[in-house]
């Protein structure tokens, strides 16, 4: 897996317009050693875009939930160190990947103490469980597994966050125009995918049209 | 009916512009050449409709998640729990 920086550059990301001024308020608790204040502030603020971010790279809904509050507990003990040097959600976007890049590593090494089938991969293993009782969906989910990391994160944050490129750019560190990029290129894969006829899913297109067909009925 | 491929070229100058009517961050002219090309171009066409297949079943496997608000009490309440920063 090829993960994205793993530590923050404030010049890489984008930032959502808004976040500045919005996070005003929060930068005034921060300047009066209010950090309770801040953190209150900022939970209802980050707490549904870091736990998005934890989804799309954790792709597990349970460890994203425990991700998240192990990311505002490091946020939370590292807010007297806060420098302002990087934006606040830059910041925070910075802290949830860490984390989430150590769970990987953590389930990574847990993986090879404990299977000693090369072939087994909990992530696969974790997304037919959840969607055993869906076929569209498992369509859907199975086509994702097959686009390479940087797409399908990309892809898979920017649905998460109602199709923003800035808060996809912003989450994930990156330039607007390189989400851009990898968007455009994973659904050109997805296309792809759903048409080869030997795919092992290859009844995904149909199911994909049910999937649309369901929405718009 | 089998159609013949669109051109790399072709590809390449009208799948943006499509993705980008997709997130409905064209300008006005842009989606104007768009509509226009797009009564004269079938493999076009049906590019559109398998991308728009694609948006709409990634917004429903997808949707826009969110924790439950009592995050905040549960988090609050071990942040509490801390030692004073």
């Amino acid at each position: 897996m090829q993960p994205f920086a793993l530590v923050a550059s404030p010049k890489m990301a984008t930032e959502h317009p808004d976040a500045s001024h919005a996070d005003t308020d929060i930068h005034e608790c921060l300047r009066a050693g209010r950090y309770r204040d801040a953190l209150v502030l900022l939970l209802p603020r980050y707490r549904d875009k870091v736990f998005r971010l934890c989804l799309s790279m954790l792709r597990d809904r349970a460890l994203a939930e425990d991700t998240t509050q192990d990311v505002f507990m490091r946020v939370w003990r590292a807010l007297p160190g806060y420098g302002a040097q990087a934006s606040l959600s830059t910041w925070i976007y910075a802290i949830s990947r860490n984390a989430c890049l150590s769970e990987l590593r953590k389930r990574r090494a847990m993986v090879s103490l404990d299977c000693d089938d090369d072939e087994y991969n909990p992530e696969i293993a974790a997304l037919s469980t959840r969607d055993s009782d869906d076929s569209a969906t498992v369509s859907i989910g199975q086509v994702l597994d097959q686009l390479p990391e940087r797409y399908r994160q990309a892809v898979t944050l920017f649905y998460m966050e109602d199709k923003s490129y800035e808060q996809t750019a912003a989450s994930l560190g990156l330039p607007l125009g390189t989400v851009k990029a990898l968007l455009h290129r994973a659904r050109k894969r997805l296309i792809e995918l759903t048409r080869e006829p030997a795919a092992p899913f290859s009844n995904t297109r149909a199911a994909l049209g049910q999937s649309a067909a369901g929405l718009s009925g | 009916v089998s159609l013949p491929p669109p051109s790399r070229t072709h590809e390449l100058r009208w799948d943006s512009l499509l993705q980008d009517c997709l997130d409905d961050s064209l300008d006005a002219d842009a989606r104007a050449e768009l509509e226009a090309h797009l009564t004269g171009c079938t493999p076009c066409s049906h590019r559109q409709a398998d991308l728009r297949r694609i948006d709409q079943a990634l917004c429903a496997r997808l949707g826009h998640p969110r924790l439950d608000e009592s995050f905040d009490r549960r988090l609050l309440a071990l942040v509490d729990a801390q030692p004073t920063i």
